[in-house]
């Protein structure tokens, strides 16, 4: 009795639909780990053989299978019956010809092995548990998605995408046992899957969210509109000639003899002004002092006395005029371009219209001051104009994109007032062209377009070219004042420039997009605890030993599913340290409880009789190979859990399989003259069905504990009384009685008890709720 | 220089145990208008000379002791005793309570057990808290609880509620009939319980009615209407130096 382990054979291949059975030679593939590995390529080779009459397989050129051409390989079990190999569906990666041996070795790889070679993840990304910024969107990082979400995707035999949990049905139950391998029996060979590595401790395990609350991040920014102020308070100094008068100090007298001689500065007298002649001056230029008594002109009256004319002892002076402004830029972006680059950008200033121009308000200030001043009032009373705020400049940027979301191009326009460009033709009195004209007052508010400016951005020939065309008001290029005509800037003078670059440089900096690249993250940890006793100290060296793991990718998932995603990471990263070091690495024929249904983490349970230890294992990294002959394979399995129960192994070995020899030399059976006979029924395949599985957990509670002391007065109807514990009094040696009196009302007190003591439940207090307080406090004189 | 040396727990925890714990003392108010009292200057007599008359608007004095149990542990430089109230009630008269000190000290007379009552009134089950007491003696203020618990024959137990101030051994406490209809008015007969034992100082301790302590209130105090007067009392010995 005894249990055979049966190989089974390649029945049917075909590349592209075409049959090569015939010249089939190998086919070895192996499938990756999913230690930490999110996607699970196969990969591997076929090779073909040439046959005289069969299909040409030369091929030099190395194309005659082109890459994505389809290779599926089904296979026979020793009943006959016919079942596709669990790697019996891939796809031509290369070709390549060995005309020694004539021999074609066809490279082959499911589709996420064609995906890493042409970082195509377009059909991958749709099926990513943890969604990716566009930034991110690599086949490593699709990768990393499925792993960081404890799950593994591969191709099935049938060219699907299958994704699942990498242990148990949900990420972290123990999976169930699909087949039982037993040492000896069905194991064709089991060896440890790792050296004498250390055994890690601890993993401390990090992971990365969203900053915020918690939210997906990265959300388009599309139409957003950003506006910036910027407000300035300063002092200007105004343009126009001011004067003052200032009192001239006496520093010389005249003795008796009529001789100067120093004295000690004094004040003179204040002046008493009086009305004097309007006076002429032209701009900047002081008014004239008023005539003295006696002197000819227009004087008041000849009865005013010297000291009394305003100019006695006083002089006018320069003085410039600081005045206050404010000054406020604002500047307003849209961003409602592709992506939410910038549509529009405005920038508006506005401040004093003194500032556009400062000639017309000096000139403005010194015709008033013409008309009005006079030596006692040199600044006429008049005003300063010009400090009322205008808007002083816009300037508009409109971007265009194109299909591509690339800038084309910019079209810059810029305002200014009419004032600003004015000249002092437009304002002053005089002849103008032949015509008087009095001053003329200018409007500080009309704006005009004093400039264009479009660029334009595109490619020819490989070389980038920038076009700039400019339009310049001819008001401001040439100074002709605001009555030429039209002062539009699409009137005015207009330039052309061009760049050309054949650098990949750009010639100008990609517009602002408030949509982030890449979504800011903040990061925790947490500890997963594997072996918390297999070291021991001193040496203080020898433990812990703490493992580093980071959850791949931004967890860009709601706050209930990052808790639910770093559980399972837990204990997926758990099992993988686990479960490899305690791997085995283990190889079987394909039987057909093995190979149906398969899948690249299937459970079961490895029985090592000598040692009688069961265990549950999980299938990971398998190494398929296929000859004419046979077909195995090996599993780089990893461990999971110890289990209990005891494997039943059915016998497979019946029949007449005691051959004895006939007197001619040929074989016969036991049964007599006919035929060996050969083996019965299938048993059936070993099994376990009172085998189970448990699973040890560490946890690490870390419990914070603090300690709080308070102090409660016990207080009731606003009577309180003190706590002497909290009183610190400078004493050395002391013996006191604390007492606190009150009165309540009738019936407002409890019984103490028969040692005048207040019951622990009174919480302390006498007085009963609502009572009636006559005195709170005898011992107070409040 | 002369430092303090800091008194250790267990020497506080007996000063204080060993004088005032298994100790009782009364609460009296004084009525001493302008007076402070000066310890060593004030004589003590004639400052408790000063008491209100037993009686005047429902005056009675006062009294608290300390167990075992009311001392607390060493802290802060200290041995507390625990927390004592005592509770002036105006009588509803017409005559005010009129009070300008609270003062205690040593008492005497406090009733600590009750022999076995002679004469068994009849009364329904349950518990009858606070029931005053008279006695032919000089003691004042004894209250007394009395549960009432099933059985052949009905069983009386009295627990000293408020062990009063005055009485002596052999004194016997009266609960008449009068007094227990207002707790049970099917209540028959009354109760005379003999007195076993009272406390007094013991030798050389402390005086009965020596004065312990004197308080006087902010402004003279009249208590009315049947208002009631609480004072919280808390004794601590210090054994500690600090200039904080």
């Amino acid at each position: 009795m005894g249990f055979l382990a049966q190989s089974t054979r390649p029945a049917v291949l075909t590349i592209g639909g075409q049959d090569f059975t015939s010249s089939f030679v190998s086919f070895n593939v192996s499938d990756t780990s999913a230690f930490k590995n999110g996607l699970l390529p196969t990969s591997g080779n076929l090779v073909l053989g040439q046959s005289p009459g069969q299909l040409e397989i030369s091929s030099y050129s190395r194309d005659l299978f082109k890459r994505g051409t389809v290779v599926t390989l089904d296979m026979k079990n020793p009943d006959g019956t016919i079942y596709r190999h669990p790697r019996g569906y891939l796809y031509v990666i290369s070709v390549a010809y060995s005309p020694e041996n004539e021999q074609l070795d066809i490279a082959l790889g499911c589709r996420i092995a064609l995906a890493y070679l042409t970082e195509d993840v377009s059909e991958i990304l749709p099926l990513v548990p943890i969604s990716l910024d566009v930034a991110r969107q690599t086949i490593q990082n699709c990768s990393a998605s499925f792993s960081s979400n404890s799950q593994i995707l591969y191709q099935d035999n049938q060219g699907n995408l299958v994704s699942r949990y990498l242990f148990g049905s949900n990420g972290l139950s123990l999976p169930s046992s699909e087949w039982v391998s037993i040492l000896g029996e069905t194991a064709l060979s089991a060896t440890p899957l790792q050296g004498a590595s250390a055994l890690p401790d601890v993993i401390k395990l990090s992971y990365s969210f969203p900053n915020g609350d918690g939210g997906l991040g990265g959300v388009d920014q599309t139409g957003r509109i950003d506006e910036n102020r910027t407000l300035s308070r300063y002092f200007l100094t105004y343009p126009a000639s001011t004067w003052v008068r200032k009192q001239k100090e006496i520093c010389t007298d005249t003795d008796s003899s009529g001789k100067q001689v120093d004295i000690a500065c004094v004040e003179p007298l204040p002046p008493i002004p009086r009305p004097i002649d309007k006076p002429s001056s032209t701009c900047g230029t002081p008014p004239p002092r008023p005539n003295r008594d006696g002197e000819t002109g227009n004087s008041p009256s000849d009865t005013v006395p010297d000291i009394l004319a305003c100019n006695e002892n006083w002089e006018t002076k320069p003085s410039p005029q600081f005045m206050p402004a404010n000054k406020l830029a604002i500047e307003r972006t849209e961003y409602k371009g592709p992506s939410a680059q910038v549509s529009t950008t405005e920038v508006t200033t506005f401040g004093p219209a003194v500032e556009v121009n400062s000639q017309y308000y000096a000139d403005v200030y010194a015709f008033c001051v013409s008309a009005y001043g006079i030596y006692c009032a040199p600044n006429g009373g008049c005003s300063f104009s010009g400090m009322e705020s205008i808007e002083q400049v816009r300037s508009t940027t409109t971007y265009t994109y194109g299909s591509s979301n690339e800038l084309v191009s910019t079209l810059q326009e810029t305002f200014i007032t009419e004032l600003a460009v004015a000249q002092p033709f437009d304002w002053r009195s005089g002849l103008i062209s032949g015509q008087p004209q009095d001053f003329r007052y200018l409007k500080a508010d009309t704006m005009f377009r004093s400039q264009v400016v479009e660029t334009t951005y595109k490619q020819s020939e490989n070389t980038n070219l920038q076009t700039t065309t400019t339009w310049t008001s001819v008001a401001t290029v040439n100074q002709t004042g605001i009555d030429t005509g039209n002062i539009d800037a699409m009137r005015g003078i207009k330039t052309v420039t061009e760049r050309r670059s054949s650098t990949n440089i750009p010639l100008d900096l990609r517009p602002d997009t408030p949509n982030s690249p890449v979504t800011q993250t903040q990061e925790k940890s947490t500890e997963v605890v594997l072996f918390p006793s297999s070291y021991i100290s001193p040496p203080t060296e020898a433990g812990p030993y703490v493992v580093d793991e980071s959850i791949p990718v931004p967890l860009r998932v709601t706050f209930d599913a990052r808790a639910g995603i770093v559980s399972r990471y837990e204990a997926y990263i758990k099992r993988l340290y686990q479960g490899d070091i305690r791997g085995m690495q283990i190889s079987e024929s394909m039987r057909p409880e093995i190979v149906s249904n398969w899948k690249p983490n299937t459970a079961f349970y490895f029985y090592d009789t000598a040692n009688d230890a069961l265990m549950l294992m999980q299938m990971d990294a398998s190494t398929w190979g296929v000859t004419q002959d046979e077909a195995l394979f090996t599993t780089s399995a990893i461990w999971i859990a110890d289990s209990v129960g005891t494997p039943t192994v059915p016998s497979n070995l019946v029949g007449n399989s005691t051959p004895s020899e006939d007197g001619i030399g040929r074989l016969y059976g036991k049964n007599g003259a006919g035929e060996p006979v050969g083996p019965g029924p299938d048993p059936g395949p070993p099994e376990c069905p009172d085998c189970s599985s448990g699973e040890s957990y560490y946890e690490i509670v870390n419990v914070d504990m603090t300690l709080s002391t308070s102090a409660e007065n016990y207080c009731n109807a606003y009577i309180c009384f003190p706590q002497p514990e909290d009183q610190y009094p400078n004493i050395e040696f002391g013996f006191t009685f604390y007492v606190v009196g009150f009165i309540v009302g009738d019936g407002d007190v409890l019984e103490t008890d028969r040692y005048g003591g207040l019951p622990v439940d009174y919480n302390g207090s006498l007085i009963v709720e609502n009572a009636t307080v006559v005195n709170p406090d005898l011992f107070s004189s409040d | 220089m002369t430092i303090a040396s800091k008194v250790s727990a267990t020497e506080l925890n007996a000063l204080v145990g060993n004088r005032y714990v298994d100790q009782y003392f009364e609460a009296r108010l004084l009525n001493a208008p302008g007076v402070t009292y000066e310890p060593g200057v004030t004589g003590d007599s004639i400052m408790l000379d000063t008491e209100v008359a037993i009686g005047t608007g429902g005056y009675q004095r006062q009294t608290f002791g300390f167990t075992p149990s009311d001392l607390g542990i060493y802290a802060d430089g200290g041995v507390p005793l625990a927390q004592k109230a005592t509770v002036f009630a105006h009588d509803g008269g017409e005559t005010p309570l009129d009070f300008t000190h609270v003062a205690i000290c040593w008492s005497s007379g406090n009733v600590v057990t009750l022999g076995t009552p002679s004469a068994t009134a009849s009364m329904a089950l349950g518990t009858y808290k606070s029931i005053p007491t008279s006695t032919a003696g000089s003691g004042t203020g004894l209250t007394l609880d009395l549960e009432v618990t099933d059985g052949s024959p009905l069983t009386y137990t009295f627990t000293i509620a408020s062990p009063g101030t005055g009485y002596s051994v052999g004194d016997d406490l009266v609960i008449d009939n009068s007094t227990l209809i207002m707790y049970d008015p099917s209540a028959n007969n009354g109760f005379i319980i003999p007195i076993d034992s009272v406390y007094t100082p013991a030798a050389g301790a402390a005086a009965p009615g020596q004065l312990f302590t004197v308080a006087k209130t902010a402004s003279a105090v009249s208590l009315n209407s049947g208002n009631e007067a609480v004072f919280y009392w808390n004794l601590k010995q210090f054994g500690f130096y600090t200039t904080a």
